[in-house]
């Protein structure tokens, strides 16, 4: 029995469910006998499937469909599960999309619908939650930023900047947020071997070189750290973003 | 709800979550909420004002943006903020 991170019955929702570190970031909350409460935009298949993987493991939950870049959208989600559930402990802001490119031959469309999922709609969330936790005067928060917000690789111009206006807005909403009881942290992982990255390029492979721990990490080393964060064992940490990396950025 | 028990919710909702020691019958409609006590203010600050939004937005289910701050003056300010909100929906 884990009782250093103890998140039983906990209200968890995590939006970007059904992706790679999503999904794990679910399996492992409902491990630890949380609630995870599913965000998704649109593959509702891998959704159901998750559903059922969850309650497998003996929790009842729910998915909700939203486009995050739209706020009547996030509002009305958000509404929903303080109806259903009375409460949100906590919120994994998981969704994001990786867009790469140079910056001179970047699309201005590409450009922007990654500034709206990555930036905009995570800033959505965070803000409807946070009208929840204010209210409540509890919570906790990670936001899943990347190690590209702090270390710069070729051709990932745009989700390295949304990623570090992610990093500030962990900062400033931790600070807004503490006088009402709710930290706000980010991890930034760097190469993880999920659907993400099924796209890896040879640059990316040729990472494993550099990477000191000479591997790409997987969810399960990311989901640990989420725990971590989520839980009351970091509850002296506010406003910090953790780097999951192998060591990628100190190489 | 009528304009006097919409007051009185206001005033309920200043004194319980931001755990005051006022009676809230005490608390005057125009009685100005940010001014210091010595002023007879009520003497709330900035984190008391955002805490106040999110149970207003919460209780009346209005939104109340950053261009509304100015709505935090008395509770004869706020009540007419929510009226008019009430109004549009």
């Amino acid at each position: 029995m884990n009782t250093i991170i103890d998140l039983k019955d906990k209200v968890v929702l995590v939006t970007g469910a059904t992706g790679g570190i999503g999904a794990e970031i679910c399996l492992a909350l409902a491990d630890c006998g949380a609630v995870p409460v599913l965000h998704y935009n649109s593959n509702k298949e891998k959704a159901d499937a998750l559903l059922a993987d969850i309650k497998a493991k003996g929790i009842e939950t729910v998915a909700y469909q939203a486009n995050i870049t739209q706020e009547d959208e996030v509002k009305a989600m958000v509404k929903a599960i303080k109806e259903r559930f009375g409460r949100i402990d906590s919120l994994v802001n998981n969704a994001g999309i990786l867009v790469r490119g140079f910056i001179a031959m970047q699309s201005l469309e590409k450009y922007k619908n990654a500034v709206d999922i990555n930036l905009l709609g995570n800033f959505l969330v965070l803000k409807h939650v946070s009208l929840v936790m204010i209210g409540q005067k509890f919570g906790s928060i990670v936001n899943v930023s990347s190690a590209a917000s702090m270390g710069g690789l070729k051709g990932q111009s745009v989700y390295s900047s949304t990623k570090g206006a992610l990093n500030s807005l962990t900062q400033v909403s931790a600070k807004e947020m503490a006088d009402f009881n709710v930290r706000v942290n980010a991890i930034a992982p760097g190469f993880i071997a999920t659907g993400m990255l099924e796209k890896a390029t040879k640059q990316d492979e040729g990472y494993k070189e550099v990477i000191p721990l000479k591997r790409f990490g997987t969810s399960k080393e990311v989901s640990s750290v989420v725990l971590f964060l989520l839980s009351d064992a970091a509850g002296y940490m506010t406003g910090q973003v953790l780097l999951i990396d192998g060591g990628l950025l100190i190489a | 709800m009528n304009t006097e028990n919409r007051k009185q919710k206001i005033k309920d909702l200043i004194v319980n979550r931001l755990n005051l020691r006022h009676d809230p019958q005490s608390i005057g409609d125009d009685v100005m909420l940010f001014e210091p006590e010595e002023e007879k203010g009520l003497g709330l600050d900035s984190v008391d004002a955002l805490e106040l939004a999110v149970a207003i937005n919460n209780e009346f289910d209005i939104t109340i943006s950053d261009d509304d701050m100015g709505i935090f003056q008395s509770v004869n300010s706020i009540n007419e903020f929510i009226e008019g909100q009430l109004q549009l929906s």
